[in-house]
């Protein structure tokens, strides 16, 4: 299971990165790549219509089409992290991908950042129920006759704060 | 005062329990559709590069006139304002980032 999921995380790597390092070197050359476009275009135009008013605009579509590398990542991790605990099921693991990725794409990121927050902290509340419970358990073990007038004290306590 | 155990109350009540939880796609979707409205269409209305606002533009529906009424909704920028500032795009901004908290 490691093995594939290491895998599918460096699949995924290399086929976001590759575009990426493209697109950077495209939006670098750019404006070099414009001018001398701009400087071949009228000649090459002007044999069979005159030249556009308009500036030549190249706009790599390979950027456009990529979905950021954060989002992908953070709401694969998640969703694996679901499934390998099995507090997921697949559908439910599939689910919690798509949603994290798009709480995660927003040009904003505090709507990721909440989602992870709740879910981290609905996790460790969990955990902190389960060893008060046990805590409990063994008091009730250990003085059982103390252990009912405490929780009725702290009951009353409870309620007139 | 009787502390009960919910997960031992919750393997003798529901039908198919699992020890991790198990949660299908309805349940995941069902505890963060409220959440995942409020973030779909706040980067649908104010932010046009977002992976929401091409969904739902290849859908043919305009979100900041159709859904929130405004007019000419400020296009979020990190620089210029605050996502939870009141006075930018009516309060929308604000009230959608509350609403994703629940």
């Amino acid at each position: 299971m490691c093995w594939v999921l290491w895998v599918a995380l460096k699949v995924l790597l290399w086929a976001h990165c590759a575009p990426m390092v493209l697109g950077e070197m495209l939006a670098c050359g750019k404006n070099a790549f414009i001018t001398q476009v701009t400087k071949v275009t009228p000649v090459t135009h002007s044999r069979i219509e005159p030249p556009p008013n308009k500036p030549l605009a190249i706009d790599p579509p390979i950027i456009k089409i990529m979905p950021p590398l954060t989002p992908l990542l953070l709401a694969f991790l998640l969703s694996a992290h679901g499934l390998r605990k099995k507090s997921l099921s697949p559908s439910g693991a599939f689910t919690a991908f798509q949603v994290g990725f798009l709480m995660f794409g927003g040009a904003t990121r505090v709507f990721g950042v909440t989602l992870i927050g709740f879910y981290l902290i609905g996790s460790r509340a969990t955990k902190c129920e389960h060893i008060l419970i046990r805590e409990h358990a063994q008091n009730k073990k250990s003085r059982n006759g103390l252990y009912r007038w405490q929780g009725q004290k702290s009951s009353i306590g409870r309620w007139l704060s | 005062m009787d502390y009960i155990d919910g997960k031992d109350k919750k393997a003798r009540l529901e039908d198919g329990y699992h020890e991790g939880g198990y949660r299908s796609g309805w349940q995941v979707l069902s505890n963060s559709v409220s959440a995942l409205a409020a973030a779909c269409l706040w980067n649908a209305a104010f932010a046009p590069t977002s992976p929401h606002a091409r969904i739902v533009s290849w859908l043919g529906v305009d979100v900041s006139r159709m859904i929130l009424e405004i007019d000419h909704p400020e296009i979020y920028n990190p620089q210029n304002w605050c996502p939870l500032s009141g006075s930018i795009n009516e309060g929308w901004s604000r009230m959608l980032v509350f609403a994703s908290l629940g």
